[in-house]
């Protein structure tokens, strides 16, 4: 048996301090918890979970499609497709000797890999290979070398290449737009990346998605005014006339005069979009927009404009152009022979300078002027293409009598392609002029144009136009089989140190077609043709005549001209 | 004491109760976001996957049926050739 224990002795008041004590300690250690995890005192729960979460939360950017390019039938000019870009942490990846491996997978010599590696050595994220293809990355990452991650990009391909590489420019590596519409509907295209948030492990590596920050946002679709297959008919054509002219560069722009629409526009020299290893910047811009010249000859059409509003002249009037010169100031111009006393319409068809010399001096360089002005020389067309040059026209305070007159057949003056374009769109279009775009158009709901000559000026211009083309007229090479189609050329000397360059020409026209219903403005500029066929007759309106053939056709325009109304009347019973 | 009012501990045991729910709750309600985030995770890689198959054979259709292409086989495979307006014909609408 048992004795029980001495009743103690102690007396009671030891007991209760020491349950005091030990309440007391557990009391601290519970206030301290809560001071931790529940309040905020500086160093409580919020800054103890900030701390937490800069230690192994990170931010992630979701990469997001950027829209695509259509052409006006809906046929893709730009793609984003997916890629993915590798990189590595070069903490974990450069003492790893699997290293040749890797370097063989991605095809870089090993040595190089290495050097790379130290060099980025304190760092943790360095760039092995960007945007390559979705099945070789895959093909690298399952290698599971060390510190090797696949990012996903996008990148952007251009399927239809060096034919529309000028006007859709170029996004960099990073898919912002840095030339063309790729930087004009840079926010359209673009769309806002999403965010997410993401915990990391002690290498960096992302251990599981705590959730979206930010939604992603696509980018949206754009359509062009373009054709594709009328865009590369013209470019085609350009680069022929390139080889066959031996010139230095080119320009080609269609434009559809009663939408305002820029159907086509082609250049020389091209790029190839879809490589950047050899990007030249002076091929990849879009001369019809960038670059302005003296616009020449193709002037003499708003000139006429100018004589036919000053009712001094209408387009048969007779001028005297004898004796085939003139005197103007200290210089004197010629006319290739002497045409004697030759009609208005007469003096545009053989592009005569005595002609146009003394319908300037009728109506005065002002009235001149105020036609270009109104034409749209000297201001932006309004496509907001990035770059696009506005012209210059003339401003001085003192007009010699030389100036005054060359103002009418186009020196002194500078004007892009596609704002020639625009001015004959004008005559086109009835004497409305509208602002152009590249942005296909809704028919039914066009911007409002603004008359700026007569209808009938216009009507008579055009008539005019159509005779330059036929028979005796300057440019009978820029006729179309089936259509009857006016224009004007323009043989410009290039500037040069020191003046006007003897042996040095732009050769240029401006067409519109098809003369029963005026819609479709062409115009092409030859930069430096080679050999004799430098004019704008011969260099120029060639290319005129094969664009607008391939124009016409794709349009579905309907031929017109009388070899066409025999044919149907033979063939009505079918063939 | 009136009848209506539950007695403490009722009280007691009903918040209890409450609280254990509550607590099921939320552990519910973070695995089934967990499980619709990986979910999510998985349909963004499909459509990742998609959008990529999609580019892919949006470019090779591009390429097959570029203007280029399609004139060269037209004029040199197949011996096409624009016909001569004399060949032509306008059909009335």
């Amino acid at each position: 048996m048992k004795r029980g224990a001495p009743p103690s002795t102690l007396p009671r008041w030891r007991f209760a301090v020491v349950c005091v004590g030990l309440a007391i300690l557990a009391a601290t250690l519970v206030g301290r918890l809560v001071h931790l995890q529940v309040t905020d005192g500086g160093q409580g729960a919020v800054f103890l979970r900030e701390q937490g979460a800069l230690r192994t939360v990170r931010t992630a950017e979701i990469p997001v499609y950027r829209g695509l390019i259509e052409d006006r039938n809906g046929v893709p000019l730009a793609v984003s497709s997916p890629v993915v870009s590798l990189w590595a942490n070069p903490q974990r990846l450069k003492d790893s000797r699997r290293l040749p491996e890797l370097a063989e997978q991605l095809a870089l010599d090993a040595d190089v890999l290495q050097g790379k590696l130290n060099f980025y050595g304190d760092k943790q994220f360095m760039y092995l290979a960007r945007h390559q293809t979705p099945d070789f990355a895959r093909g690298v990452l399952r290698g599971n070398f060390p510190g090797v991650r696949g990012e996903r990009e996008y990148r952007r391909y251009y399927p239809a290449g060096e034919v529309t590489a000028q006007v859709l420019g170029l996004t960099n590596v990073d898919g912002r737009g840095i030339a063309g519409v790729e930087l004009a509907y840079e926010e359209w295209l673009q769309g806002v990346p999403g965010k997410k948030r993401f915990i990391k492990d002690l290498h960096g590596e992302a251990v599981r998605d705590i959730g979206v920050v930010v939604e992603p946002r696509s980018g949206n679709a754009l359509a062009l005014s373009l054709d594709l297959r009328l865009q590369y008919a013209q470019h085609r054509e350009l680069q022929r006339a390139m080889k066959e002219t031996g010139a230095t560069a080119g320009s080609a722009v269609t434009i559809d005069a009663w939408t305002g629409e820029v159907l086509a526009v082609s250049n020389y020299p091209v790029f190839n979009p879809n490589s950047r290893t050899a990007l030249d910047f002076g091929s990849a811009r879009n001369r019809a927009f960038t670059d302005a010249f003296e616009p020449g000859s193709t002037v003499k059409t708003l000139t006429l404009v100018a004589a036919l509003e000053s009712e001094l002249f209408h387009i048969d009037s007779l001028v005297d152009t004898h004796p085939g010169r003139i005197r103007v100031g200290a210089k004197v111009l010629h006319d290739p022979r002497n045409y004697g006393e030759i009609s208005v319409s007469t003096i545009i068809e053989k592009s005569s300078q005595v002609g146009v010399t003394k319908l300037a001096q009728a109506v005065g360089h002002e009235a001149i002027l105020d036609v270009l002005y109104r034409f749209g020389l000297g201001e932006a067309t309004g496509t907001g293409f990035p770059g696009e040059r506005a012209g210059q026209l003339p401003d001085l305070n003192h007009w010699s009598d030389i100036e005054k007159v060359t103002l009418a057949f186009g020196y002194g003056l500078t004007a892009t392609p596609i704002q020639l374009a625009r001015a004959y769109a004008v005559l086109a279009n009835d004497g409305v002029r509208r602002p152009l775009t590249l942005l296909k158009q809704d028919p039914d709901a066009l911007p409002p144009g603004e008359r700026v000559i007569d209808a009938d000026i216009a009507r008579s211009v055009l008539q005019v136009l159509d005779r330059v083309t036929g028979p005796g007229g300057t440019a009978t090479l820029a006729r179309v089989p089936g259509f009857s189609v006016g224009g004007k050329t323009g043989t410009v000397h290039k500037v040069g140190e020191g003046g006007y360059l003897d042996d040095q020409y732009v050769a240029l026209f401006v067409g519109i077609a098809p003369m029963s219903a005026p819609r479709y403005v062409t115009a092409i500029l030859i930069d430096q043709p080679r050999g004799d066929h430098y004019g704008g007759g011969l260099a120029a309106a060639p290319v005129y005549s094969r664009i607008t053939e391939e124009v016409l056709r794709i349009r579905n325009a309907q031929p017109e001209q009388s070899d066409m109304g025999a044919l149907l009347a033979k063939s009505g019973g079918g063939q | 004491m009136s009848q209506g009012k539950p007695s403490p501990a009722f009280a007691a045991c009903l918040l209890g109760i409450g609280l254990i729910v509550s607590a099921l709750a939320i552990v519910a309600s973070t695995h089934q976001v967990r499980s619709d985030y990986a979910r999510l995770q998985a349909l963004e890689l499909e459509r990742w996957q998609s959008q990529e198959q999609y580019t892919r054979l949006l470019l090779e259709i591009n390429t097959w049926a570029a203007p280029h292409r399609i004139s060269q086989i037209a004029s040199e495979a197949l011996f096409m050739q624009a016909p001569d307006l004399s060949l032509s014909q306008v059909v009335a609408e």
